[in-house]
């Protein structure tokens, strides 16, 4: 007999043959049944798309220890560290899968080596922004986009859930995690001259929010919408007693113009029985008309409260208005006319206006992981940058752009007033060593640091906590500040070059004033310059400078020190050279080398110098 | 030579031939998401939210046409983890596959395997009637969980298979086999532990199956500090005779076979006993199917191939472990329901466990270990309808039978067991275009036994009805609706085991109340394998007998696609 091995797997046509003759259980006890599954091959997606960078960046920080009272971590003043402030990693990796074109994952990976010399511990890796589902349905009534998982990008509106964009003024000589290669590298600069801002990533403007999104587009008669619930940042953490926003908006859209309701709630309970409430709602309309003659009207107005178990302040109005004129008759040049006022009783940390008023609930943020921080966290009296907003406070912003020749001027101005008198503290920021000084402490956001304890630590940045000690009393306090933004154009041997300065003029006083109050009447005021200079060295090179100073004065009324008995007299140096080289196409090697320079005149331990230099090595692919 | 080129060609032309598209890497895998909001209305932390977001990407590596490599990465993303906080990374499979020399099938690493269901199968027993609506998703969540599909087990080893072809006499005959570790040693009283066998199936020709089967669950001698070597051993033969007469099938087929149990230190303890079942079968062409069975599966079968069940209910709660019992405010655990069967993936078991485990006798008391249940003899019949116009489908069984041995005394227990699932799909009435399906099923299981003493007394009832609706109210979205309750009245006496699985005492269980649960949903498809769910669930356990009463309030949101 002539026998012929065969390969096990044409059996299974044999199978399927048979199958078609009995129903399934009947299957239970046919012998060729039995053995390895599954029976068919399933073929796989044959394309995931990858994308991301990897980014090297290596910091070395040198103070002074005859002079600085700041130790740079872990106690010693000088530092190596492999990574950014914000421990951003060196390799990011983003992975998508569309299995069909109405569902596509996403998720990122990174992986970071401190190159601490540890062959163990070395390599951190992780997910940023973790595992992202989409889904979309289209119908006749609309399309339905839904997002699930990890962090999705999202804004509602600016009151209720969006990140402040402000108004472009800011220096580009440190670069910033996010920062893209441009395809040549002087392009950055020139960008932000001719445009006045960067083209930014996704997350610009946006919140992050982990949760379900539902986005409706394509609605009849115009409208559109949005749901999400889920955590914000400041609902993070792994907690299984609830914490959650929810959020929505529905918009009506007309030709030039657009109206939306909006809604926010955010609540979580103060104790494990889940039975004491606390949160806070919004709820605004926002709109935008926009007349034939160049005019815009934008506003958002609404309502909302804050409660506790302990707290219950009713509900409180929250009004931002804008007009935006392109030119007009009598002024050549755009202009944008902005009233604000927010209430104390609105709460929501998740738009573009901050919390310095409800301070209950608080907790020390250094002990919490990221995204654990506190549904509110409270600020004291903040001077801030014109734009950024903050609760129990009204006020007048007014800003303009004025193009000359090669220089492009914006100025800013803004006169606001508390509303209520609530905090003697003051907090305030360092502009021209900001960055620096947050990364004398490189983990975690601690709070009440420094040689007088009264620094905290935000993302890429501190601020400075200053105790009023008025005879007075406490009052709602007057806040003014000037801001001017210069950019022109040159050039040195037929070889660009930019100067950018950028200037910052603030005060606050006891009581509201139009015009600032440069004396020493003001519990505050703030001074600083800044000025980047760009110059192209060749098609691949650009040399970079930057020079800031600010001063920063306590008044009559606020802390003294014990020993000198003098109040805050602060001064701050920056000088700092670098190199831009763009190595091959979407490859940049971005040196930076700073002296810093600081001291407050009447607080003796306040006092650092030193130098920083960092390399960074930038390859998008 | 003739049927070597016949054969080569089928190989070539099936889905095995791993590069047929050319690509050398394919990815495979799912992503899935779940939030949930529940509240237990007498626990310590009453309300309680939480998900995660996970994604499995299988890369499948072709180096050449007939050999792949798979492996599986898991990324989990735990709700609440900000900027990598709660990310764990995972392997969820791994293995390579191939054809050798176009002859030998062979898998190495994760393998999905099952031969018969005396010997080696993946029996369902609690979750008894496949559902749709919110209760058919959370069944698609805990299989892909689980790996079960096709009544498979999940082991770690290898498998080999090949055929042989005859021109004459016998079709072909098919060999597969299979070797997986259930354990390892730890170097002091717990040996490496196999489990290994396979089958030869013989097909006489397209109406006669013939299959030879055996497994055997051993310990390795030497790995450990110890000599006692414990064994499995069940061998079986299968059959399957059918005819067919102008599409009308009809036929026999059925497993006879031995199995024993032992270890090495204490043979007078060694267990040995046979099954054996059969049954008969009709397949009308108007889409009728009945089938007629006898099965006599003896008090001292074992097989933990097939006897391993796929929830212990001797474990605790994953979620919502402990509540107050109100009477005296003292924390206790809350016992597995049959919600939690649905609702909760990770109490399920991913792979074979040597000894009995403890099922829920209001769950399941008649068959408690599948068709593979030791101890049980009788008979049984079945229904099951296809309707060619789609409109319907029905299947119904009863089984009546009765234990081969009394427990505790020469009295034995009679059950009945009858199960009935209608589908029907509304739409087809009024030729709808948008789906209308509507599910029906209910199953009851009755146990008695009569006898001269009040323990002898046994009657037991439990009723399972299971109401499930899913209506397309706009293209590819649905309301869904699921309306489950377990009733469970009566006493039995229930064995106590020792560590050896040998019955030490009996206890009397007597309960008298139900389990409830009252879903509904929304789903919306935005393909076949990926959909969104709302989901809320209404549980109310109302067995007080066993433990206290509670309320049970869940809202889900459930993203599930699959690659």
């Amino acid at each position: 007999m002539k026998i012929k091995i065969i390969a096990f797997i044409s059996c299974f046509l044999l199978i399927n043959n048979l199958s078609a003759h009995s129903y399934s259980d009947s299957l239970m006890f046919k012998p060729s049944n039995g053995g390895l599954y599954p029976k068919n091959y399933e073929y796989g997606l044959s394309n995931i798309s990858i994308s991301g960078f990897y980014r090297f960046l290596a910091c070395y920080t040198s103070m002074d220890p005859s002079v600085t009272h700041y130790p740079v971590m872990d106690s010693v003043f000088n530092r190596v560290f492999i990574g950014d402030d914000s421990q951003l990693p060196q390799l990011s990796l983003n992975i998508g899968v569309s299995p069909n074109k109405n569902t596509s994952i996403s998720t990122d990976l990174y992986l970071w080596q401190q190159m601490t010399g540890s062959e163990n511990d070395d390599f951190v890796k992780g997910l940023l922004l973790g595992v992202n589902l989409y889904g979309t349905h289209s119908t006749n009534y609309g399309t339905f986009g839904v997002k699930t998982g990890g962090i999705h990008w999202h804004k509602q509106s600016p009151l209720t859930f969006a990140a402040n964009t402000g108004y472009n003024r800011f220096s580009l000589f440190e670069r910033n995690p996010w920062d893209p290669n441009t395809s040549n590298i002087y392009e950055r600069y020139d960008d932000f001259y001719k445009n006045g801002a960067l083209t930014q990533d996704e997350r610009w403007g946006q919140q992050a929010f982990q949760g379900l999104i539902v986005e409706a587009s394509d609605l009849p008669s115009g409208y559109s919408g949005s749901f999400m619930h889920g955590k914000s940042q400041l609902n993070g953490g792994s907690s299984i007693v609830p914490n959650h926003l929810t959020g929505g908006r529905i918009q009506k859209s007309f030709s030039r113009s657009f109206i939306s309701l909006n809604g926010i709630h955010n609540q979580t309970f103060t104790d494990e029985s889940t039975t004491n409430l606390l949160g806070f709602n919004l709820y605004t309309t926002e709109f935008e008309f926009k007349s034939k003659n160049n005019v815009t009207l934008y506003g958002e107005i609404g309502k909302g409260n804050y409660f506790s178990p302990t707290y219950d302040g009713g509900w409180g109005n929250a009004l931002d208005l804008k007009i935006n004129f392109e030119k007009t008759r009598w002024y050549k040049f755009p202009l944008e006319i902005r009233y604000f006022s927010i209430s104390p009783n609105v709460i929501n940390n998740n738009g573009i206006f901050w919390n310095t008023s409800i301070l209950e609930y608080s907790q020390d943020n250094s002990q919490l992981d990221p995204g654990q921080a506190p549904i509110l966290f409270p600020f004291a009296s903040s001077l801030t940058q014109i734009g950024q907003m903050t609760n129990n406070r009204r006020g007048l912003i007014l800003n303009t752009d004025l193009n000359f020749k090669n220089t492009k001027l914006t100025v800013g101005y803004s006169a606001a007033k508390e509303i209520d008198a609530i905090s003697n503290q003051i907090t305030y920021g360092h502009p021209s060593n900001s960055l620096q000084l947050s990364r004398f402490w490189r983990w975690g956001f601690p709070t009440n640091v420094g040689p007088y304890e009264n620094i905290n630590k935000v993302y890429r940045s501190v601020f400075e906590t200053l105790d009023i000690d008025d005879p007075y009393g406490i009052s709602a306090k007057g806040f003014n500040s000037l801001e001017i933004s210069c950019k022109t154009k040159t050039q040195i041997n037929d070889r660009k070059l930019m100067p950018f300065y950028l200037g910052g003029f603030h005060s606050i006083q006891r009581d509201y004033n139009f015009l600032p109050t440069y004396d020493s009447t003001a519990y505050l005021q703030s001074y600083n310059h800044q000025l980047d200079v760009y110059y192209a060295l060749t098609n691949k090179v650009t040399l970079c400078g930057y020079y800031g100073y600010d001063i920063i004065k306590g008044g009559i009324h606020t802390e003294t020190n014990v020993d000198s008995g003098g109040h805050k007299d602060q001064e701050g140096k920056s000088f700092a050279l670098g190199l831009d080289i763009q190595m091959e196409r979407n490859t940049g090697l971005y040196i930076r080398h700073r002296w810093m320079d600081y001291i407050d005149h009447n607080f003796a331990l306040d006092r650092y110098k030193g130098t920083e230099t960092t390399v960074e090595l930038k390859i998008f692919f | 030579m003739r049927y070597f080129l016949i054969i080569l060609f089928l190989v070539c032309s099936s889905g095995f031939a791993f590069s047929q598209n050319g690509k050398k890497v394919q990815f495979v895998g799912g992503a899935r998401s779940l939030n949930t909001l529940a509240e237990l209305d007498s626990a310590s932390i009453p309300k309680r939210s939480g998900g995660y977001a996970l994604l499995d990407l299988g890369i499948k590596i072709n180096p050449n046409s007939n050999t792949e490599v798979m492996g599986m990465f898991r990324i989990n993303n735990e709700y609440g983890g900000f900027w990598g906080g709660g990310v764990n990374f995972d392997v969820r499979q791994l293995y390579v596959r191939g054809v050798a020399n176009d002859i030998f099938r062979y898998q190495i690493g994760n393998i999905d395997y099952k031969l018969t269901p005396y010997t080696f199968y993946n029996h369902n027993q609690d979750i008894l009637t496949s559902s749709i609506g919110t209760l058919g998703i959370r069944e698609d969540v805990f299989n892909y969980e689980t790996f079960y599909s096709d009544n498979t087990w999940r082991q770690q080893g290898a498998s080999l298979n090949f055929g042989l072809e005859f021109p004459k006499g016998i079709k072909d005959i098919e060999v597969n086999s299979f070797i997986s570790r259930i354990n390892s040693s730890d170097f002091n009283f717990v040996l490496d532990r196999f489990f290994g066998g396979g089958n030869v199936v013989i097909n006489k020709d397209d109406n006669l199956e013939i299959g030879l089967n055996h497994v055997s669950i051993f310990d390795l001698t030497g790995t450990a500090k110890t000599d006692n070597i414990y064994t499995n051993n069940v061998s079986s033969v299968t059959f399957d005779y059918h005819l067919v007469k102008n599409k009308f099938v009809y036929g026999i087929d059925g497993e006879y076979g031995v199995s024993t149990i032992s270890q090495s230190e204490s043979p007078e303890d060694s267990l040995t006993d046979y099954f054996l079942h059969a049954r008969g079968y009709m397949n009308f062409n108007s889409g009728l199917k009945l089938c007629l069975g006898i099965l006599d599966n003896g008090a001292d079968y074992r097989s933990f191939g097939a006897q391993s069940r796929r929830v212990s209910f001797n474990q605790e709660n994953n979620f919502f472990n402990r509540y107050v019992d109100l009477t005296d405010s003292t924390e206790v655990l809350r016992p597995v329901s049959l919600f939690d069967t649905y609702n909760d993936p990770e109490l399920y078991n991913q792979g074979i466990s040597v000894g009995l485990m403890e099922n829920n006798p209001m769950i399941s008391s008649v068959l408690p270990y599948g068709i593979a249940s030791f101890n049980r003899q009788g008979g049984y019949f079945g229904i099951h309808y296809d309707d060619p116009k789609k409109l319907i489908d029905f299947n119904g069984r009863v089984y009546m039978l009765s234990e081969s041995r009394g427990q505790g005394t020469l009295a034995l227990k009679s059950f009945l067991m009858t199960e009935i699932v209608t589908t029907i799909h509304a739409e087809k009435i009024w030729d709808g275009k948008k789906e209308f399906n509507i599910q029906m099923s209910h199953n009851r299981q009755q146990t008695s036994r009569e006898g001269e003493y009040d323990f002898e007394s046994v009657d037991f009832t439990t009723n399972q009805i299971n109401f499930g609706i899913e209506l397309e109210v706009i293209d590819d979205i649905y309301l869904m609706g699921n309306c489950l309750k377990l009733k469970a009245i009566g006493n039995d006496q229930m064995p106590i085991r020792n560590s050896d699985d040998e019955i030490i005492n009996y206890e009397n269980f007597s309960v008298d109340g139900e389990e409830s649960l009252i879903s509904s949903g929304l789903k919306i498809s935005f393909s076949k394998q990926s959909y969104l769910a709302i989901i809320h669930d209404r549980f109310k356990y109302r067995f007080s007998q066993i433990s206290h009463e509670y309320d049970f309030n869940q809202l889900s949101v459930v993203y599930v696609l699959k690659f």
